[in-house]
């Protein structure tokens, strides 16, 4: 059992490594460990907390007016509302920044921003 | 803070050394400091940092662009950039023969046709630059205010024509000569549009290290507006003291160019 779930978990983490992005209920914790959620209950993040963390991680590369701004035009574009994200619309949000990042960053940087982001996001307390 | 004490310490400290040479010499020409200096020294002091700059420039810029992934809007637009840069390096180098083999006064020449060609293909390359950022979604500005502003810079620009290229197309002059002295401030007006655009899209970055990637741009594409207007003044109407005003317009505009390019550089290496 626990042999099946290292053989499950050990690809996921090479390929978070490499710019995957992990399935929204497979998050990584600080600590570099995989937390794998209960697919029955997708966990949920306050969305306060969320854009700060973005805006924490974005203010170095894009300014804070612009890191403050870009979270928020991407929700709205992806119709995300109310005081919490479930973590598939975490993952969303997330993929959708990285594609505009692209372009001024590349795919190297970006990955790397994208997992900081994850990992911020991932040390985040669940919405009640 | 490393990388930031290096790029000071090796590019922005010779840099400003090189630009506060030629402007003293332009302010003060009489002055005990630089009859120290031979006319040959203070030429090859003007005239190797405007070869190696934009050189430096395109092979920074073509780094740059193999860094981004086919598809993405941006490697287009740096692989253009560099080769536009390419093209006015080429156009130093050129002069920079014909000064060392004691052609001093060679105008117009095989270096105009790389200059000419450098500048309208380091326009398309700012195009599709400012094109790919306003597409990549992260902008989150309407078309039509992208639109707007490219239009008021273009009137801006269109405004400043007849002032501009009136008293060079009156100036006697061979027709080449005059042509070329017509159309590099011409191309300088259309490098004005995606200027004012990246400097436009800088701002709403403030604060980031994107910011300063295209403020550097914009300020050498406004650098070398400046330094054809001069120059085209300079060589139609004979105004001798614009000369080291002139080289250190250019040392800047070259110089703010490579910058851009070396802080994209530092800025994709992960």
């Amino acid at each position: 059992m626990a042999t099946a779930g290292r053989r499950a978990i050990v690809p996921m983490i090479e390929r978070y490594h490499r710019g995957y992005t992990p399935h929204p209920d497979h998050f990584p914790r600080q600590d570099g460990g995989i937390r794998v959620e209960n697919s029955t209950r997708a966990a949920r993040r306050q969305a306060a907390a969320v854009f700060a963390a973005i805006e924490t991680v974005l203010t170095p590369y894009v300014g804070r007016n612009m890191a403050s701004t870009a979270a928020a035009a991407q929700c709205r574009r992806l119709g995300l509302e109310g005081a919490s994200f479930a973590e598939g619309d975490i993952a969303k949000l997330v993929d959708r920044l990285g594609l505009g990042l692209k372009v001024f960053l590349g795919e190297a940087r970006t990955a790397e921003v994208l997992a900081t982001i994850r990992n911020a996001i991932a040390a985040l307390p669940e919405a009640p | 803070v490393n990388q930031h004490a290096r790029n000071v310490v090796l590019f922005w400290v010779p840099l400003t050394l090189a630009v506060a040479f030629f402007v003293g010499q332009g302010m003060a020409p009489e002055a005990t400091f630089y009859a120290s200096f031979s006319p040959t020294a203070i030429s090859w002091i003007g005239s190797l940092p405007k070869v190696v700059l934009p050189g430096l420039a395109a092979v920074w810029a073509l780094a740059v662009a193999r860094r981004f992934e086919r598809g993405n809007a941006a490697r287009s637009g740096w692989g253009m950039t560099s080769a536009g840069l390419f093209g006015l390096f080429l156009g130093q180098l050129t002069l920079l023969y014909f000064y060392a083999v004691g052609q001093t006064d060679v105008f117009p020449s095989i270096g105009d046709l790389f200059f000419v060609a450098g500048c309208v293909v380091l326009v398309i390359g700012l195009v599709l630059l400012v094109r790919g950022y306003a597409m990549s979604g992260l902008l989150s500005v309407p078309a039509r205010q992208l639109v707007g502003v490219a239009a008021v810079s273009a009137v801006a620009a269109a405004s400043l024509v007849v002032p501009l290229l009136l008293p060079i197309a009156r100036a006697t002059a061979p027709p080449l000569e005059k042509a070329l002295n017509l159309i590099y401030p011409s191309l300088d007006l259309l490098m004005l549009i995606p200027a004012v655009l990246l400097t436009w899209i800088a701002f709403r970055f403030r604060g980031g290290r994107i910011a300063a990637v295209w403020t550097a741009l914009a300020a050498g594409v406004l650098f070398t507006v400046a330094g054809d207007i001069l120059w085209g003044y300079f060589s139609n109407l004979d105004y001798l003291q614009l000369g080291p005003l002139i080289d250190a317009v250019y040392i800047l505009a070259y110089g703010c160019l490579a910058a851009s390019l070396l802080y994209q550089r530092q800025l994709i290496a992960s």
